[in-house]
């Protein structure tokens, strides 16, 4: 009896030293933590609408299987120039692992800019705290270096949704040899702007290394939203968030909401 | 003869007292017999012994059913919270991402928003209202490089505004977006910062110690 005591007892300590300590056999490349700082927005007032954005981004492997992601955000402008938008990362196009299009964690972030105030909330919905942020604090947009000589053409107008647009297209071509490429490699970038309210389409963007990247604005609505969006929910703890993004990062061509 | 009389009486005495405790001790042993006699003395002794029955039967019927002793459930159960928090020690130890599954939950923990709280503070800690007295002195610590381009972009296309988005990634995969990272220690993991157009790509990235 009692050795057989003692030898569910060692069973009992052994099983789950089994289970805890078994590798994950799961090796994702990226882990999202969390979505920090809206860059290279505008004040444009006077010019209200509401819309949801979807991107895409495809990638074909050298085997022919294709790894496709997807994210979606519901933006808001009101007429003062205040701006929402509620985004979901899913996953995060290039840090995706290879075959998985889950990898990049599911993270919901909601920005608000007050030109007002002119303060940016960043606004974590599930924890219910809002990070109130001064303009002057808000990163520069990253430059995108030296880029070889682009050939740009423009596309002319089109309706997309109901709504003007201005195509223009670029073409940047790489070298042979710069990349170790024994071909020149293409890169194509397309782009709609809407004129009138200031703010991209459609866009396309294909990079013979990456993959091919779309968006579009759907189910545009050119009509005031409802105010209560444009301020921090009630129930929400609101902290200040200051000096996080003053290092680093500086670009010649960087911008600030307002200027 | 003055003596024998004094003896007569102290004698005399002795017998009076003795008779006395004879007759107290007599009367103890009524008022004993009267208390034992009760009804409720009985129901009270035979509860107490049925009680005391029943937790032996208890503990026997414990033994018999799982084998153990409760000093053996006790030693088992200590043994179980000790691999526990061998596991979390370990857990923590590792520097690489966890399955995407994971992560996701991960990501949603009061932990992890402790974590997201001190972006800016040297360590991949997660979003939440940050303590005050800790704030200047981890602030100073983060060093960030300048924003890297992950691909071309043509200003008249390009779109201008997005967000920066702060992400654990692994060497691996640096390397296949083209980054110079010594590919020797590609599974490690670093901080780093995205950036990403509004129209979902990645357009640079900078990293974070």
């Amino acid at each position: 009896m009692k050795t057989r005591s003692l030898m569910k007892l060692a069973a009992a300590a052994i099983i789950p030293l089994f289970f805890v300590a078994t590798p994950r056999a799961q090796n994702p490349t990226a882990q999202f933590l969390s979505g920090e700082m809206r860059f290279g927005d505008k004040i444009v007032k006077g010019a209200p609408f509401s819309a949801e954005a979807i991107s895409e981004h495809t990638q074909t492997l050298s085997d022919g299987s294709r790894l496709t992601s997807r994210s979606t955000a519901r933006i808001h402008r009101n007429s003062e120039g205040f701006n929402y938008r509620d985004q979901e990362f899913n996953p995060l196009g290039l840090l995706a692992a290879p075959g998985d299009a889950t990898s990049a964690a599911n993270m919901r972030v909601i920005f608000i800019s007050d030109p007002v105030a002119r303060v940016y909330y960043r606004i974590n919905p599930k924890f219910r705290v809002a990070f109130k942020i001064p303009f002057e604090d808000l990163p520069p947009a990253p430059g995108t270096g030296a880029n070889p000589a682009a050939v740009t053409e423009s596309l002319g107008k089109k309706m997309i949704e109901g709504i003007e647009a201005e195509g223009t297209r670029s073409v940047i071509t790489i070298p042979v040899g710069r990349l170790g490429n024994d071909r020149p490699l293409e890169i194509v970038s397309e782009r709609w702007l809407s004129p009138e309210l200031q703010i991209v389409v459609e866009s396309k963007h294909s990079d013979p290394r990456m993959g091919e990247n779309t968006y579009r604005l759907t189910n545009i609505k050119r009509r005031e939203p409802d105010a209560s969006l444009f301020t921090v929910p009630s129930g929400y703890r609101v902290q200040e968030d200051r000096n996080r993004f003053n290092s680093g990062g500086a670009s010649p061509r960087s911008r600030k909401p307002g200027n | 003869m003055f003596g024998l009389t004094r003896h007569l009486q102290k004698r005399r005495r002795t017998v009076q007292l003795t008779g006395e405790i004879i007759a107290s001790t007599k009367a103890d042993e009524a008022s004993v017999d009267a208390v034992v006699n009760q009804p409720e003395l009985y129901s009270g002794v035979q509860a107490r012994s049925a009680a005391k029955q029943r937790s032996r039967a208890a503990v026997e019927s414990g033994q018999a059913r799982f084998g153990f002793s409760p000093f053996a459930l006790a030693g088992a159960a200590m043994i179980v919270l000790m691999a526990i928090a061998a596991t979390v020690l370990w857990r923590k130890d590792r520097s690489q991402p966890q399955s995407n599954s994971a992560a996701i939950e991960q990501s949603q923990t009061e932990q992890q928003v402790e974590q997201l709280a001190s972006f800016g503070n040297g360590s991949d800690k997660a979003e939440k209202p940050r303590r005050k007295n800790r704030r200047p002195a981890i602030r100073r610590a983060e060093i960030v490089s300048d924003f890297m381009p992950l691909t071309y972009l043509a200003e008249s296309t390009e779109v201008e505004s997005g967000l920066v988005v702060r992400v654990r990634v692994l060497r691996s995969m640096l390397v296949r977006m083209g980054l110079p990272i010594n590919a020797e220690i590609t599974e490690e993991t670093v901080l780093a910062d995205v950036a990403l157009g509004d129209d979902g790509l990645a357009r640079a990235i900078r990293f974070v110690n």
